[in-house]
């Protein structure tokens, strides 16, 4: 027995070498950095003052408000198109595949080549203005306003997360029982029926996986404002991720950005948790 | 009728598919024109004939050839030893006897949750008292771990009949034996599957090997691309390229895993 344990330890060396090396010491090393008070190791002081700033930097609050503000973009337009679409797809009898691999294509590249080629359709002069133009006769200043650059920032997440959520939900209503759909289709159910009794109901868990996802998605992106927008205009668009990544960069205070890491960990640690409670209700209301 | 249902239906499924595909279509347009046509008025919407232009500027100014090859390289011994290091690992953790494993599947969903900026600055500190900056190790050991990849595995290892590896220890083998001829036999489709995610990954890795990263004859594809479109020599044909060829590959490599694809489950909601 000893020596079968030896075998499923060997098997696991080189993921506990590489977690510790790549995982584990950065946290640690980002905390030690959260209490100093210079970009050097060794010549900064212990000190708490990183901490007792972030509650008077007025940048960091903003970054969290714009997080919010495109985090509830993101969910507004994605979990709409995601139940409808879903239902759709998951009544289809053939070609539900090949819909289901078109949509999966955008989602199998970053964030952050949706975010270039965005930043060039969404120009003033560019392609996405011209058709409005000639639609509406009016021009829209995307990254000149603080709101359009927010959604376009959304549109990025969802171009490259919407294949994944698709192909979970109707993973997941393919595994509705044959004959409650069955039983339903006969009754002659509508759409608008077949989403509040099937989709929903089924599918409800789905939904909450994504839009927790989507929040640690909006918080953790550095990527995608950096190439689409680099923050602006006048930092609207700093997530709180890009913020650490501006405030370590831009104003070369490692320390800092550290801190808010080690913040942020507790931001996501209390999304965990409420992510399991209400999941844990819907779970018990099947 | 019921025609008509079906047909709406279609029409409003190939609607969307057509508006989540339009950025690459812009892509193979934009790579084929000069930066003069992303804001042309009245804007036309057609192939242009800078294709050739923007490629052999790619080649002679920016090192496109070597860049290219950085990349397959750092991607192919990415994805090989990153396959490997997930499926070993992955394989102890799924055995439920070894008491290591539950503790070890707490710790790795913690990790899967955290994003990217909780221990950047870590990992760029911990990177550069390792020496890792410019290297090419640098590119490849800090992202071997994947760890939606472990748990991947981890799932297809449990639904092995346990009755076929008991089979097997009564004959006499032992916990390699096991290993090495009954399990990852039957896995060879999945190691296939996620050698080439993996691949993927690292292909569109971007952020780090970009902070981490001076020497430009290290580059990778990401790196180059997202310095064309911040440079001050203003060539937006020349981003559209070397989009163009990231994505080509990446779209390659999806024709081929398409079929194996729809077995993946993402499905972390539970």
């Amino acid at each position: 027995m000893q020596k079968s344990k030896l075998f499923y330890y060997l098997l696991l060396i080189p993921l506990i070498i590489l977690f510790i090396i790549f995982k584990i010491t950065p946290f640690i090393y980002s905390f030690i950095y959260s209490f100093l008070s210079s970009n050097k190791i060794n010549s900064g002081n212990f000190t708490l003052l990183n901490y007792s700033n972030i509650f008077t930097d007025k940048l960091f609050i903003n970054a969290i408000l714009n997080s919010i503000v495109i985090f509830t973009m993101y969910i507004i337009i994605k979990i709409p198109l995601l139940v409808i679409y879903s239902t759709l797809i998951s009544n289809l009898h053939k070609s539900k595949k090949k819909y289901l691999s078109l949509l999966y294509i955008p989602s199998i590249i970053g964030g952050f080549a949706f975010a270039l080629i965005f930043k060039y359709i969404f120009t003033y002069d560019g392609f996405a203005n011209q058709i409005i133009y000639n639609l509406f006769n009016l021009k829209i200043n995307w990254f000149g306003k603080t709101n359009t650059s927010r959604a376009i920032l959304a549109f990025s997440l969802i171009w490259s997360s919407f294949g994944i959520s698709i192909f979970i939900m109707v993973n997941r209503l393919g595994n509705i029982n044959k004959s409650v759909v069955e039983s339903m289709e006969l009754d002659g159910v509508n759409f608008i029926q077949k989403i509040k009794y099937l989709t929903i109901p089924y599918g409800k868990s789905v939904l909450l996986y994504t839009v927790f996802i989507g929040l640690i998605e909006v918080v953790g992106m550095i990527d995608v404002p950096m190439n689409l927008t680099s923050g602006g205009p006048g930092n609207s668009t700093v997530t709180i991720g890009y913020y650490i990544f501006k405030i370590a960069f831009d104003h070369n205070n490692f320390p800092y950005a550290a801190t808010i890491g080690v913040i942020l960990v507790l931001i996501t640690t209390i999304f965990v948790i409420i992510y399991r409670v209400i999941g844990g209700k819907i779970n018990e209301n099947i | 009728m019921k025609t008509f249902r079906e047909l709406s239906k279609h029409l409003i499924l190939i609607i969307l598919s057509i508006i989540m595909i339009f950025p690459f279509i812009f892509v193979l347009f934009g790579s084929t024109n000069n930066s003069g046509w992303f804001f042309n008025i009245p804007f036309k919407f057609s192939i242009g004939e800078e294709f050739k232009r923007n490629i052999s500027v790619l080649v002679e100014n920016y090192k496109l050839v070597k860049i290219f090859i950085n990349s397959i390289i750092v991607s192919l011994v990415t994805a090989i030893l990153s396959t490997t290091v997930v499926y070993l690992s992955s394989y102890s953790l799924s055995n439920s006897s070894f008491k290591f494993s539950k503790i070890a599947n707490y710790i790795l969903l913690i990790f899967l949750v955290l994003p990217l900026p909780t221990y950047l600055i870590g990992l760029l500190l911990t990177m550069n008292k390792l020496k890792l900056y410019s290297t090419f190790i640098g590119l490849i050991i800090p992202y071997l771990i994947n760890i939606r990849m472990i748990f991947y595995f981890k799932n297809n290892f449990e639904v092995i009949p346990i009755s076929t590896i008991e089979a097997s220890r009564i004959d006499g083998a032992n916990d390699f034996q096991v290993f090495s001829t009954i399990v990852t036999p039957l896995m060879m489709d999945k190691i296939y599957l996620s050698f080439f995610l993996l691949f993927i990954t690292s292909w569109s890795n971007f952020l780090i090997p970009m902070l981490t990263t001076n020497d430009s004859d290290l580059f990778t594809l990401p790196i180059l691309t997202s310095l064309l479109s911040d440079s001050s020599r203003y060539d937006i044909g020349l981003v559209f390229m070397s989009l163009l060829i990231f994505v080509l590959l990446v779209l390659i490599i999806f024709t081929i895993i398409k079929n194996k694809i729809f077995k993946l489950n993402y499905d972390f909601s539970e």
